[in-house]
């Protein structure tokens, strides 16, 4: 090696961690002002409310930043139902909140049909979705509202679960099952002897708005409900609590759908399988008005069935 | 070898107090950690059985008055809560020395962290030069995890503390010592024992250095019929034991199955959930990965690509004949090092305690950062004048430590959310899926808010545990009247400090409050750490929409 370049290497090696200190220095603080903060939201609101109008949602990438977003923006425009949305299928136009442009690995069919850069890195775009579903009926939010009938069918007969408006919600805290609502359906003394519309950490820690049926040991729930306008399938997701869906110890969970006392469909749910969306076929019942919609949840050993579903008819 | 003097001695005391006034006056604006609270009640525990010792004796060492003090959180063993208790009791209780009885109990493990930042620069001076040893020092406390747990009256970094005294200890007796040395090595392992169970790695450390260092020699004299092992060896062999037993009372009665006991609560100690690139983990097997990954995320890259160059130049070292470091020094850094890391070279050791597990590996680390900058600015120095060296020598100082310093001092009091621009900073993290922070300690950044809440409201904890929560209150920092609750059903306000497996409770806190809109929310760099909820005004009677 010459004296010329071994005078380089010894510049370069003198001068590397100088050098990599100060890059260091200067990137730590260039990444700590690059995540949009309380009052670039809350200076963004009106704009965002404006474009929160011409969609049917509102989702914020990345997911971390949605806890900002919440406290800033509000329910009005980050209602439960986005935040805890089943899935973006039935959504014909979202709006996505994001930080410099960050996107959701499921929104990858929608396609942008507006980019706003509102400052503070905040960036708002309007997703359209191809083809989205047109759902005609909530048996989610039926249940929430009260409209259902619901009962414990066991071999010792058939026991109503009555609904109550006037119950404590009962949320156990670290460790706990899902909360159940104040109001809800009553199926006996404990809190998770009910039915109700509560929010269930799924196996990827997603929230999902949901229905909690825990069905009772040697029978099933039965949730009708009347008058239904049904589209072409019923369409739905189920799962556990996470930790089960984890720790796989119970039997399959069967979730049947009957209109007017016939079966049309079921769906068989394993342990780890999570939140899995499936599909029932209407058939002949496809487009009309069913006086009435049986949905079933049962296992064969109830034991840490903690169940949660949501469906609609699409 | 440079010989240590008095203004090593000053400046390694200079080290320790400079540190532990850092420490406690930055302890204000931090909350306290799960593990404190139950540390709080064992103290409380044993300071009753110090007075109960110094007022009657004979009483005390009974084998009632021993367990009824001491079966408080026996899995751990006793020098620091025994610490904290006297610092409380004394500190605080007589000398009023502290406005916060937190403050009082964290105190020791405060000093500790000096003394551990000190002796990694005497260790670094007397084997490389002051230059080396400084920065050394600087490299070791100027990590954001380690500055967050170097507040907490907890073990990780008491026990860091003693490894390398101990190891310090160790080396010295090699280099002329004598029984001295060797003899506070026997006295250090046995305070080390009596830390936490980390101290279980000293003897492999010791064992490998000498094997390793003396292979000839014990060779040599296996031959003969006889065992030539440095005097330090049988020191701790016999004094570690029994200082380890006189210092822990719980060891007293039914010692053998008390002591396997201990050993059993962390050989088989249970599984939590920890997230690492997206995933929960909760049981074996884990990623091989995780600790290298996670030291590269959280150490400053000036320290570890510093400590590199100083292994490079170990390594160079190695070539050449090592007689004049009877010590051999690179290979017990570099063994202190390993050793420390070593346990996660299995995919059974547990990994829910983040980095502070092998925080006892970085006083190695930094030891070797501190030859490499030394001999970077060495050569820089060599390569200009007189004149300007100096001030390119102090300009390139100062480059290759603002970063740690300013990281580190930047993500106080959010220490364990802390990531360094390697993987993005707290931002690049969050995306990756790396924990955001655990043990419920950020309560104390949304004391402003929950000091708001009108009087007498019920607050759900969380992951706060409840002696944590009456600490803040007994501290004055929390208003005595607002009612700690562990469900979120009925609270006014429910915390929640986010960890992914924790997601759950906070959708718990939606349906029982009756709001996904937080009032607060706290963390670093605009990455959420913990958020504060307030009961909706039509509280939770209709059901989630």
């Amino acid at each position: 090696m010459g004296e010329l370049a071994r005078s380089r290497c010894r510049w370069a090696f003198a001068l590397c961690l100088p050098a990599l200190g100060a890059a260091e220095l200067a990137a730590s603080l260039w990444l700590a002002r690059r995540t949009p903060r309380d009052a670039d939201f809350i200076a963004a609101k009106p704009r965002i409310m404006a474009l929160r109008r011409l969609a049917e949602g509102a989702v914020v990438a990345p997911r971390w930043l949605e806890p900002v977003a919440r406290m800033t923006l509000g329910d009005e425009i980050l209602p439960l139902r986005d935040v805890a949305r089943a899935d973006e299928s039935a959504y014909a136009r979202l709006l996505l909140i994001s930080a410099r442009g960050a996107t959701l690995p499921e929104l990858s069919g929608f396609q942008a049909r507006r980019r706003e850069e509102l400052g503070g890195g905040l960036v708002v775009t309007l997703l359209e979705n191809p083809s989205p579903a047109r759902p005609t009926f909530s048996f989610t939010d039926a249940v929430g509202e009260g409209r259902a009938e619901v009962a414990w069918i066991t071999a010792s007969g058939r026991a109503a679960c009555p609904w109550r408006t006037d119950l404590p919600a009962a949320a156990p805290g670290l460790f706990g099952h899902p909360a159940m609502p104040s109001a809800r359906y009553a199926c006996g003394r404990f809190a998770w002897q009910s039915v109700g519309v509560t929010v269930h950490d799924d196996e990827r820690h997603l929230a999902r708005r949901c229905v909690w049926s825990h069905p009772p040991e040697g029978g099933h729930v039965s949730i009708v409900l009347r008058d239904v306008p049904l589209g072409q399938e019923l369409h739905g997701h189920l799962s556990l609590h996470w930790t089960l869906e984890r720790d796989r110890p119970g039997t399959p969970v069967v979730f049947t759908a009957r209109v007017d006392g016939v079966e049309v469909g079921r769906d068989v749910h394993r342990d780890g399988e999570g939140w899995r969306a499936f599909s029932l076929p209407l058939g002949a019942h496809g487009g009309r008005v069913a006086r009435e919609v049986e949905l079933r949840v049962e296992s064969e050993r109830a034991d840490q069935r903690h169940v949660c579903w949501e469906a609609d008819s699409r | 070898m440079t010989r240590l003097d008095r203004r090593d001695l000053l400046a390694a005391a200079l080290i320790v107090v400079a540190a532990t006034w850092l420490l406690t006056s930055t302890a204000g604006t931090l909350g306290y950690a799960r593990d404190e609270g139950f540390y709080f009640a064992a103290a409380e525990s044993y300071a009753r059985w110090f007075e109960l010792l110094l007022r009657d004796p004979g009483r005390a060492v009974t084998r009632a008055s021993v367990d009824a003090a001491w079966s408080v959180n026996h899995e751990h063993p006793a020098l620091l809560k025994s610490l904290f208790a006297l610092s409380w009791s004394l500190l605080h209780g007589r000398l009023h020395l502290f406005a916060e009885e937190g403050t009082s109990f964290r105190f020791p493990a405060m000093v500790l962290s000096g003394v551990a930042t000190a002796v990694t620069y005497l260790w670094g001076t007397e084997a490389r030069g002051r230059r080396a040893g400084a920065v050394a020092a600087g490299a070791f406390f100027f990590v954001p995890t380690t500055f967050y747990h170097s507040h907490l009256d907890c073990f990780d970094v008491p026990i860091a503390a003693l490894w390398t005294l101990t190891a310090w200890a160790y080396w010295r007796s090699l280099i002329g010592g004598g029984w001295r040395w060797a003899v506070l090595a026997g006295v250090l392992f046995g305070l080390a024992l009596d830390t936490k169970h980390n101290s279980w790695f000293l003897p492999f450390f010791v064992c490998a250095h000498t094997c390793l260092s003396r292979r000839a020699e014990l060779w040599e004299g296996l031959r003969r019929g006889r065992l030539s092992l440095p005097l330090a060896i049988p020191c701790m062999a016999l004094l570690g034991p029994l200082v380890f037993v006189a210092g822990w009372p719980w060891l007293w009665y039914d010692t053998a199955s008390r002591f396997f006991g201990y050993v059993q609560f962390h050989t088989r100690h249970e599984y939590y959930n920890m997230e690492f690139l997206g995933q929960t983990y909760w049981r074996p097997p884990f990623p091989r990965g995780y600790a290298w990954l996670m030291t590269a995320a959280t150490v400053p890259a000036v320290t570890l690509v510093a400590a590199l160059v100083g292994v490079a130049l170990a390594a160079r070292r190695a070539r050449r004949p090592h007689g004049d470091d009877p010590g051999a020094t690179d290979l017990a850094w570099a063994l202190g090092a390993l050793i420390g890391f070593a346990p996660w070279l299995s995919t059974g050791t547990p990994i829910f305690g983040g980095t502070k597990h092998w925080l006892t590996a970085y006083p190695f680390l930094a030891l070797f950062a501190g030859v490499g900058v030394d001999r970077a600015l060495s050569t820089l120095g060599a390569l200009l004048p007189p004149r300007r060296a100096r001030w390119a020598v102090v300009a390139a100082t100062v480059c290759v430590c603002a970063s740690p310093v300013v990281q580190t001092l930047r993500a106080h009091p959010w220490g364990l959310s802390a990531y360094t621009p390697l993987v993005g900073g707290a931002p690049g993290a969050a995306t990756l899926g790396l924990n955001r922070g655990f043990w419920g300690y950020t309560t104390g950044s949304v004391l402003d808010v929950l000091n708001g809440l009108p009087k007498g409201s019920s607050v759900y904890l969380h992951d706060t545990a409840w002696d944590s929560w009456k600490m803040l209150q007994r501290d004055g920092r929390l208003r005595g009247d607002l009612r700690a609750t562990l469900a979120p059903s009925g609270a006014d306000a429910a915390l929640y400090h986010h960890e992914a497996h924790m997601a759950g409770v906070e959708q718990q806190i939606w349906v029982a409050l009756g709001t996904t809109t937080p009032a607060a929310v706290r963390g670093l760099d605009g990455v959420p750490i913990v958020w504060v909820y307030l009961k909706a005004p039509h509280g939770s009677d209709t059901p989630p929409r």
